[in-house]
């Protein structure tokens, strides 16, 4: 029996350094859903809703601080899912910006979110929707601080960003009409 | 010692003949009280069984007073302390623990009346005594035969097992929900406003596409 034990425990030693098979759920390389995509996405909605509370007892900061939380956080690569979200999250962080008064943050946060959404879609529109309104925004102010000048400048830049976000909204909706996903 | 060569009790020693004239005389010596005891004596050895060893005594008065001391006092307790042991006595008892000691029979009670924990050694050795005598060359030839066998077969399959049989490959997506961008479920007729709201969509509906890709894994499809 002992040439058998050696060679039931050379056995086991050999199914020991088999690599073991990598993960079975349907991989991100594919684009196929995975685990990976949905633990994201959980991710992402939890903490909207989280922000969704702040807001609701008038805490703003906190809810931005929550959003800027998301931002930060490693996300799995490779999903149209994840950039979009990432866009929205940032839109809704320039949102909460312009209600805070803090334009600069709020162009911060819009650009950031453009930079997700290259390709023309809703989630670009929206974003150059939010930074055509911190641009509107900011010409007031400047207006009212008698800067006229930028005032104009600001001004024309709400106006690009406005008329941009309506030409990409407009575009969507003849697709949803037609049927047709970008 | 057995009964036939003790005589009744009121007869001569051993050695000596039929009753005389001067033991007829002795009996009409007798109390009436050691009478008494005499016939009390003579009953008794009758009713033993006939093998049954009694004591002899080479003097009759020291006879008739040991079992006059012996039916008279019932708690033994209250004779005399007895004397030492003398040498034949002493060997005996030896010779009779040496035989106690041997007799296997003695040893089976002794142990079923107080049984001691095996030795480890004793206890192995039983064990692989029980188990040649239980497993035959044959059955271990078997025994080996289906191992061998049953190692080919998880080495063939060590071998063989590459992994989930339906996993996707970035050639074979069509089956399979894939990433693709959420507008759709945010836009058009059924449009919702809010960040939260449309993430509460966009969740659903991938969850949906997760479960359904995970079913499809899963069947093989």
């Amino acid at each position: 029996m002992r040439p058998l034990c050696w060679l039931l425990g050379l056995g086991v030693l050999v199914a020991a350094c088999k690599p073991a098979p990598a993960c079975d759920e349907p991989q991100g390389p594919a684009g196929v859903i995975d685990e990976p995509l949905m633990a994201y996405l959980s991710m992402a909605r939890s903490q909207h809703h989280r922000a969704d509370l702040a807001e609701a007892r008038g805490d703003v900061s906190a809810a931005r601080a929550l959003l800027e939380q998301l931002v930060a956080t490693a996300a799995p690569a490779g999903f149209a899912e994840v950039a979009e979200v990432r866009a929205d999250t940032l839109a809704r962080m320039a949102q909460l910006d312009l209600r805070s008064g803090d334009l600069d943050a709020a162009s911060r946060s819009a650009a950031r979110g453009l930079v997700e959404v290259p390709q023309e879609g809703y989630y670009r529109g929206h974003l150059l929707e939010i930074d055509g309104l911190v641009e509107e925004a900011r010409s007031k102010r400047l207006e009212a601080d008698g800067r006229l000048a930028e005032a104009e400048a600001a001004r024309q830049r709400a106006i690009v960003q406005l008329e941009a976000a309506v030409r990409i909204q407009q575009a969507v909706i003849e697709r949803a009409i037609q049927g047709t996903t970008p | 010692m057995t009964r036939r060569d003790v005589p009744p009790h009121g007869l001569p020693p051993p050695g000596s003949s039929a009753p005389g004239n001067d033991e007829l005389d002795q009996d009409a010596e007798l109390s009436d009280e050691e009478r008494a005891l005499s016939e009390e004596l003579d009953a008794l050895a009758a009713a033993l069984p006939r093998d049954t060893a009694l004591p002899a005594f080479d003097d009759e008065a020291l006879h008739r007073r040991a079992m006059a001391r012996m039916l008279a006092h019932e708690n033994l307790t209250e004779l005399e302390p007895e004397p030492p042991a003398d040498e034949l006595e002493r060997q005996a008892a030896a010779a009779l623990a040496s035989r106690l000691h041997e007799d296997e029979w003695v040893a089976a009670l002794r142990h079923a009346h107080a049984p001691t924990a095996l030795r480890e050694l004793g206890h192995a050795a039983l064990l692989r005594g029980t188990l040649a005598a239980w497993r035959p060359a044959r059955t271990r030839l078997w025994a080996g035969a289906v191992s061998g066998l049953a190692a080919a077969a998880a080495l063939l399959l060590w071998v063989t097992f590459d992994g989930p049989p339906a996993q996707p490959t970035a050639a074979d997506t069509g089956s399979w929900s894939v990433s693709r961008s959420t507008e759709p479920l945010v836009t058009g007729p059924l449009a919702v406003v809010g960040t939260s709201q449309r993430l509460d969509r966009i969740a659903d509906a991938r969850q949906h596409d997760y479960r359904d890709n995970r079913f499809r894994r899963w069947s093989g499809r």
